[in-house]
């Protein structure tokens, strides 16, 4: 038998209900590196937020209140502990739920293994009675009004925190979350990940400038600066001369790769969604780009969702595999299609390389938007 | 009802095209007639080709087009017609198989019915010349060279005009249309399948 790819949590079919716009949403013929493509409006980074479901309650808590959050829906700056009332006050599960008191559905495949959750908003007097139980012992006596429980449905456990973290431990928020959102920019997150996963480790740190060298040739290397007591931040040393720059003085597209290249660190072994991933590449770059990101995506088996609207993004994804060094990983690429059919919901529409390749290759159109039919009688 | 065809090749969209402009003066442009390919002859690629193409098939379900594939019977056609019929059910296509959906053959078989009788006395000759080759050598030549004669036959009719002769060789610019050339009456035997199978698509209802 040949030896399998450690594909560690890659999901090979994913389906959610009740989730954002989606009444239901499905894909299927999932690969380690997935491009998600659509016209305006029809849910790609939505997608992505639903792809935030965690197993892990607290994971799941946090990374539904940033996929709010990142939209600016309200203030939010990752990291930062909130308390229930200020949670309360973002009213984030609106923003999640479609029918706020309708449970949300999650089924997974991952290899052979179907898993199936529910996640619902209650008042604690609606829960079932073993669930009431469990948070009853695990949950402090200060019971919070509204509750989130996460329901396997096949074994039937149930577990509750306080919707607004009024259960939760401050150190929650510090939980990374696997989402690149379009044009984050630079903020302090990165400096502290930078210390905490790159820097501390020298061969990180060597591969990490390696990598960034795509984008600034002339790199000599990377470090934290302190420019005074109460301003520091991640700067590069050139070659040719002696001044320390900002990374942020480059342009959004290399403070978006170098947040790619500390978030697929941290994804190891799970999976990192990544918003517009070409956006602010130049196009001279992209099919480069492409390259490293499935090369590290590869290296740290991580399962890489990423959307795209623009077609050129999409010809460099395909033009990166076609390269002979990268052809063994065609097998793992797929282009996904959204599409909204007349009902307004969305399908998804999965394409292996081949399919891909030949569809663009021939002008057939697979970034979703209406399909062009000659109208006939019947 | 909306539609979007798949043909093998080049050759097999000009001709559907031009039928189409025939029988029911509707013109069907390119873009809604996909090459299954980019290369003519599928014989021993054609269910590959069409998995090519399921993600357009899955995607014209989903805006509700109606997929219509049209593929060379080749040498077998009721083995083609059972693996044909097993795709569509897959991909949810309608078929169907050049020349008449019944007997083996290709697009070719249908053009060498359908030519203007006037000129009947190339096909004869051309019956001849490749008569005489059997006879000369069994198997050394590539005998009947259906696609030669037709190619010979635009040739014979095109040639004399330095402009019209640039046209032999590009099957996108044939021209099916041209009465002098090609006769395609639809109650022809030849075309009678074929036209009761576009009917369901293009005929008024009455």
């Amino acid at each position: 038998m040949e030896p399998q790819p450690n594909v560690g949590s890659h999901l090979t079919y994913f389906k959610i209900e009740n989730f954002k716009r989606f009444d239901s949403f499905e894909m299927s013929n999932l690969g380690q590196f997935n491009l998600i493509v659509g016209d305006n409006n029809v849910g790609k980074t939505s997608v992505l937020e639903a792809l935030l479901f965690d197993e892990d309650l607290d994971q799941l808590m946090v990374n539904f209140l940033g996929s709010v959050g990142f939209r600016k829906v309200f203030d939010f700056k990752h990291g930062e502990a909130i308390d229930g009332k200020t949670g309360k006050n973002t009213e984030f599960w609106s923003y999640i739920f479609k029918v706020l008191d309708s449970p949300l559905k999650i089924q997974f495949q991952i290899q052979n293994l179907f898993k199936s959750y529910s996640l619902r908003l209650s008042d604690f007097k609606h829960l079932d009675p073993i669930t009431q139980q469990t948070i009853r012992k695990n949950a402090p006596p200060n019971y919070p009004d509204d509750w989130i429980v996460i329901m396997n449905e096949q074994t039937k456990n149930g577990n509750g925190v306080g919707a607004y973290f009024e259960t939760s431990r401050s150190d929650i928020f510090k939980l990374n979350i696997p989402f690149l959102p379009v044009n984050l920019g630079f903020s302090q997150d990165i400096i502290d990940n930078f210390y905490q996963y790159i820097n501390s480790d020298k061969l990180a740190r060597r591969e990490f400038d390696e990598n960034l060298r795509k984008f600034i040739p002339n790199l000599e290397d990377t470090r934290v600066h302190r420019f005074s007591p109460t301003r520091e931040t991640l700067c590069v040393t050139l070659l040719d001369n002696n001044d320390i720059i900002p990374i942020n003085r480059y342009g959004d597209g290399t403070v978006k790769f170098v947040r790619f290249l500390i978030e697929v660190v941290l994804a190891k072994g799970k999976r990192l969604m990544v918003d517009e991933i070409g956006s602010g590449i130049h196009f001279t770059r992209l099919v480069d780009y492409w390259k490293t990101v499935i090369r590290l995506c590869d290296q740290y088996k991580v399962q890489l969702f990423a959307t795209t609207h623009s077609l050129e993004c999409q010809q460099a994804f395909v033009e990166a595999l076609e390269d002979p060094e990268m052809q063994h990983y065609q097998k793992d690429a797929r282009n996904i299609s959204l599409i909204e059919n007349k009902e307004g919901e969305v399908k998804a529409v999965t394409y292996n390389f081949e399919q891909l390749n030949f569809s663009l290759e021939n002008g057939i159109e697979t970034r979703g938007g209406k399909r062009k039919g000659f109208q006939v009688w019947k | 009802m909306e539609v979007r065809f798949y043909v093998e090749g080049p050759s097999d969209r000009k001709f559907l095209q031009d039928i189409v402009k025939c029988w029911y003066n509707t013109v069907l442009p390119d873009d809604l007639v996909d090459v299954l390919d980019g290369k003519d002859n599928l014989e021993n690629r054609f269910a590959e080709a069409l998995d090519k193409n399921g993600p357009s098939f899955i995607a014209n379900q989903i805006d509700e087009v109606k997929s219509v594939v049209i593929l060379d019977a080749d040498h077998n056609p009721a083995q083609r017609h059972q693996d044909v019929a097993l795709l569509a059910q897959t991909h949810q296509f309608d078929f169907f198989l050049w020349p008449n959906n019944n007997l083996s053959g290709d697009l070719e078989s249908i053009l060498e019915q359908v030519y203007n009788p006037r000129h009947q006395p190339f096909f004869d000759c051309w019956q001849a010349y490749e008569r005489c080759l059997t006879g000369e050598g069994a198997g050394k030549y590539y005998l009947p060279n259906r696609k030669g004669k037709i190619y010979a036959y635009m040739e014979a009719l095109l040639a004399h005009s330095e402009t019209q002769r640039k046209k032999v060789g590009h099957v996108r610019e044939r021209d099916f249309l041209n009465e002098e050339h090609w006769n395609l009456t639809p109650t022809q035997s030849t075309l009678q399948p074929l036209k009761t199978f576009l009917d369901t698509y293009f005929s008024t209802p009455q």
